[in-house]
């Protein structure tokens, strides 16, 4: 099966077998999407990743919300071209303001939300074609 | 030490809870904890002696509501009220209420807490009281004050504290932006959307000073702790003595911090901060008044236990003679949080599956969380803090380095990993790092995950029917007791 783990400063995708054996001193939990992995200091939260069909590009086209949270502004319109890195809308969680950012250039194709509006973790926010 | 109380309340939940009932049980005082909905299975509660549940989960409704912590005071027979840091801790009128309800306030007076939480007032009494400030204004419309700031400046809240309600401005295009969500946070977080503009020093460090006064007039300072490494202006790794301050800087820090305190007519435990630029010259950044998140590396560094001093102090007691002014080692504190440091860190929720923590010579865990907790939206995302001892610098290092690798959170994700690279960097390592060094500088990767990594996974994913299982002990799978906690509450 196809599983992306994310830890360690990186995310890495990669195409695995189930294991025959474990490694010695893993520890290991399922939470229905992820499974949490721990092995000699590290941490990893590993997710299943629909199979890839031959040639679509590896990323997703929608920017989802990373976390639960509030709406406080939207930057930018339908329409608008933007660069990695523009901030795209601002996101209260916590008491704090997070700044989401575009992962890559391009023109925003469509927005799924608008100020005030609560989402929940995984709710698409802004498409990017 | 004698008893100072039969039974104190604990206005907060968490590992501040977690610390403060600690000490209680160290002196035989009976403790009372309050929680929220939310926090019915937290570890402060299931700690304390007795537990008065305050209303629904958003602080509000529960941790921030006054006439709710003063019933549970009333209902238990408590005779003082701790308010730990954040919630109503630097709450003039909370002081106030307590103090009016007959109990004992185990903090400042709420004189000395108005004068240090309107930072614009702060700035004015300390000029008057010769402590050096950052050049500032609090006059944002007037174009002569803001030219006399210049750029870069960075836009405070007036009632704002811990990293919330700040926004460095590089331009003067940038302010009415930083301005307008400035005011937005600070009005949300504080109630106060009040903000001033202050010039922005490049490469400082962040050298704050532990003062303690008692209610006979005695106001000491128990050593410096340096909190450069930041990140969007949060605290992230923090150790005492500082690296950058010489015995002789130590002895300036320490009259610059008494005379601000005594500015204030000050009591009971309070941190001034200041900003110490690379030429050596240092200026009062604001005072928190109230017992301060990292204090655990004063308490390892200097060998006193700050809770106790203040519970002692708040009965009346005269502080002891012999508080020590020089450090025994050195000590080193990491802040564990429910965030993604590779997703812009952001908070992140879940519940904790799995816990383990670290242990071993010179390692203090200062931890609010349990397995089977829901960490929520509703709450700050720190769920604990490591701290570690060393006789020298590097040991202090090591042993932090090591106690984060032991440290086994599943369930949330957390900022664990991250830490222990930032640790390892060799601008830390050597003593080097100023407030601006974390974002200037990218964090290198750990390791890629080995194939047993995702096997492993493949084989939950395949096997496990349903979400919150887990395969069972006998396959190297955990204890089900932490499984088995997740399915009854999912």
């Amino acid at each position: 099966m196809r599983l992306r783990a994310h830890g360690g400063g990186a995310t890495v995708t990669r195409e695995t077998d189930v294991a025959r054996d474990l490694l010695p001193g893993l520890l290991a939990v399922r939470d229905g999407r992820n499974v949490w992995v721990n092995y000699r200091g590290e941490t990893w939260r590993v997710e299943r990743v629909a199979e890839r069909p031959a040639g679509a590009p590896e990323e997703e086209h929608d920017l989802t919300a990373p976390m639960p949270g509030r709406v406080v502004k939207v930057l930018v319109s339908e329409g608008d071209q933007v660069t990695k890195g523009t901030a795209l809308l601002l996101l209260e969680a916590m008491k704090m303001e997070h700044e989401i950012r575009a992962p890559r250039d391009g023109a925003v194709t469509k927005l799924f939300r608008a100020a005030g509006e609560m989402v929940a973790m995984g709710d698409p926010l802004v498409e990017i074609g | 030490m004698s008893r100072p109380f039969r039974k104190l309340l604990i206005a907060n939940r968490g590992e501040i809870a977690v610390r403060v009932i600690r000490a209680c049980k160290a002196l035989g005082i009976g403790s009372v904890a309050v929680y929220s909905e939310q926090d019915r299975d937290s570890r402060h509660v299931g700690l304390a002696d007795e537990a008065v549940e305050i209303g629904p989960a958003p602080a509000s409704e529960s941790y921030l509501s006054v006439p709710k912590i003063l019933a549970a005071a009333s209902a238990t027979g408590a005779e003082a009220i701790h308010p730990g840091f954040g919630f109503l801790s630097e709450n003039a009128g909370f002081a106030r209420a307590v103090e009016a309800a007959g109990l004992v306030w185990v903090g400042p007076p709420p004189s000395a807490m108005e004068a240090m939480g309107r930072k614009i007032e702060s700035r004015e009494r300390m000029k008057g009281a010769s402590v050096p400030v950052v050049p500032g204004t609090h006059l944002i419309d007037d174009e002569a004050e803001r030219a006399a700031v210049g750029f870069p400046a960075v836009v405070k809240a007036s009632s704002g504290g811990g990293g919330k309600g700040m926004r460095i401005v590089r331009g003067p295009g940038e302010l009415a932006e930083a301005l307008a969500s400035c005011r937005r946070e600070a009005e949300a977080a504080f109630g106060d959307g009040t903000v001033y503009l202050e010039r922005y020093l490049e490469r400082p460090r962040h050298v704050e000073v532990q003062v303690f006064g008692d209610c006979h007039g005695t106001i000491v300072a128990i050593g410096e702790r340096d909190c450069s490494l930041q990140r969007r202006h949060q605290k992230v790794i923090e150790e005492s003595p500082s690296p950058a301050v010489s015995p002789a800087l130590r002895a300036q820090f320490a009259e610059a911090a008494v005379s601000a305190a005594r500015a204030v007519g000050y009591r009971n435990a309070g941190t001034v901060e200041f900003l110490l630029a690379p030429d050596g010259q240092f200026y009062f950044l604001e005072m928190n008044t109230r017992l301060q998140v990292e204090h655990p590396v004063t308490e390892e560094a200097f060998g006193v236990d700050l809770v106790a001093l203040q519970l002692a102090v708040a009965a009346g007691e005269r502080l002891p003679a012999d508080l020590p002014s020089v450090p025994r080692g050195h000590a080193m504190e990491a802040r564990i949080y429910a965030e993604d440091p590779d997703a812009g860190f952001l908070p992140q929720t879940g519940k904790v599956l799995v816990y383990r923590e670290p242990s071993g010579p010179g390692v203090r865990v200062d931890s609010g969380i349990c397995e089977g907790m829901e960490v929520s939206v509703h709450y700050d995302p720190m769920l604990a803090k490591v701290i570690a001892r060393g006789t020298n610098r590097d040991e202090a290092r090591r042993r932090l380095a090591a106690a984060l690798s032991e440290m086994v959170v599943l369930g949330v994700q957390t900022n664990i990993s991250y830490l222990r690279r930032v640790l390892d960097t060799p601008e830390f390592r050597a003593g080097e790092a100023d407030t601006g060094f974390l974002e200037r500088t990218p964090v290198t990767l750990s390791r890629e995950p080995d194939d047993g990594v995702f096997q492993a996974a493949a084989r939950l994913f395949a096997s496990a029917p349903a979400a919150g299982s887990s395969a069972g002990p006998a396959a190297g799978f955990p204890d089900p007791i932490a499984a088995g906690a997740f399915r009854m509450a999912s």
